[in-house]
């Protein structure tokens, strides 16, 4: 499980521009709807712990990789995810003023952009489809998709750990 | 001359204390090395995050790597690398050990249940936010609703989908980036 979870998560980590949240979209895409190594709750309780969490949000990586290959598994999924941004970081900087002004880069990024709807929306659609099992789940879902909605600025930590605490009383 | 100590510890404090997703934790990063410990200029924090955006991976990450190395050096991008990951990295192993001895009593079940809904509102939310960056762009709404396509109904790998993208926006945006880059210069 060790190479195939190191080779797939930096895959990810080698082509997901976008930032964090493209990175979580493609992490369920891969592991959990093409490859069935998580479920979409083990992979929802990965996105929890990354959200309590101090640090980059993608460190919900290390609990996936820990589930996946325990401690070991946690280590390569962290450095498979980190390790290709760290390089690309310091080979990248000595061409910053010519990558910057680049219209064709910035027309790249823009493409990216536009995919990372369809792979935020396919994700949710998956994670829903293998969750929304009861209307007591709906409801939750309704519920933090309004809260979510109505106060953009607030660290949604909080809704999905308020999430969590309704799946204790009312989901099981 | 900044020292390796203080780097360690700057980025410690950012990754120990550091909540609240990608722009809670810049701003924290800002707060430490531009306001209160002046080692960079805002303009040369902005290249930093900038730098994020045109690399791969989580942008705040790529933001603290490309400040280490400012300062530093190589040395001091494997320390700032190092240092913002350690803290959160503990806790999330922490946290996988306890949930596999717990992972089957009801309560932590029915907190996967709601957290997974959770997720999905998120996730649903930040497809709708990205999505009105896109209003009136006929050429990144197809792009998008293909994309969707490509991934929930052929299940093709998220990684081509992304590469895909970048290459069909380099030709589609060709001519409506006018010449400027990410920094509105002219070329």
């Amino acid at each position: 499980m060790l190479l195939p979870l190191f080779l797939h998560i930096l895959t990810i980590g080698l082509f997901t521009f976008g930032g964090g949240y493209a990175m979580i979209s493609a992490l369920q895409q891969d592991l959990v709807t093409r490859h069935g190594w998580l479920t979409p709750a083990e992979f929802s309780n990965g996105v929890a712990v990354g959200q309590v969490t101090p640090g980059p949000l993608m460190l919900m990586v290390a609990f996936l990789g820990y589930k996946m290959a325990g401690f070991w598994g946690a280590l390569a999924g962290t450095v498979a995810l980190f390790g290709p941004s760290f390089v690309a970081v310091l080979v990248l900087s000595r061409h910053y003023h010519h990558l910057a002004s680049s219209p064709r880069v910035a027309a790249a990024l823009k493409g990216v952009n536009a995919v990372v709807v369809g792979l935020l929306a396919a994700a949710a659609v998956d994670l829903g489809r293998g969750t929304l099992a009861n209307p007591g789940v709906w409801a939750v879902t309704a519920l933090s998709l309004l809260l979510l909605s109505l106060a953009p600025r607030r660290d949604p930590a909080w809704v999905i750990l308020g999430a969590g605490v309704a799946g204790i009383l009312f989901l099981h | 001359m900044v020292s390796m100590a203080q780097l360690l510890l700057t980025f410690l404090k950012v990754g120990a204390l550091g909540f609240g997703g990608p722009f809670a934790l810049l701003a924290l990063l800002e707060s430490e090395v531009v306001q209160k410990r002046h080692w960079l200029r805002p303009e040369e924090f902005a290249q930093s995050v900038a730098i994020g955006t045109l690399t791969p991976g989580p942008i705040f990450f790529a933001a603290a790597v490309h400040v280490g190395y400012r300062l530093r050096g190589f040395g001091g991008a494997a320390l700032a690398a190092v240092a913002c990951i350690l803290p959160g990295f503990g806790a999330a192993v922490l946290f996988a050990a306890l949930y596999l001895r717990v992972e089957s009593l009801p309560a932590v079940v029915g907190a996967a249940s709601g957290l997974a809904a959770g997720v999905t509102g998120l996730l649903l939310v930040l497809a709708v936010r990205q999505a009105r960056s896109l209003a009136r762009d006929w050429a990144g709404l197809s792009l998008a609703v293909l994309s969707f396509l490509a991934l929930a109904a052929l299940n093709l790998n998220p990684v081509w989908v992304i590469v895909i993208g970048a290459l069909l926006g380099a030709v589609l945006y060709r001519d409506q980036t006018d010449g400027h880059g990410l920094t509105g210069r002219r070329v």
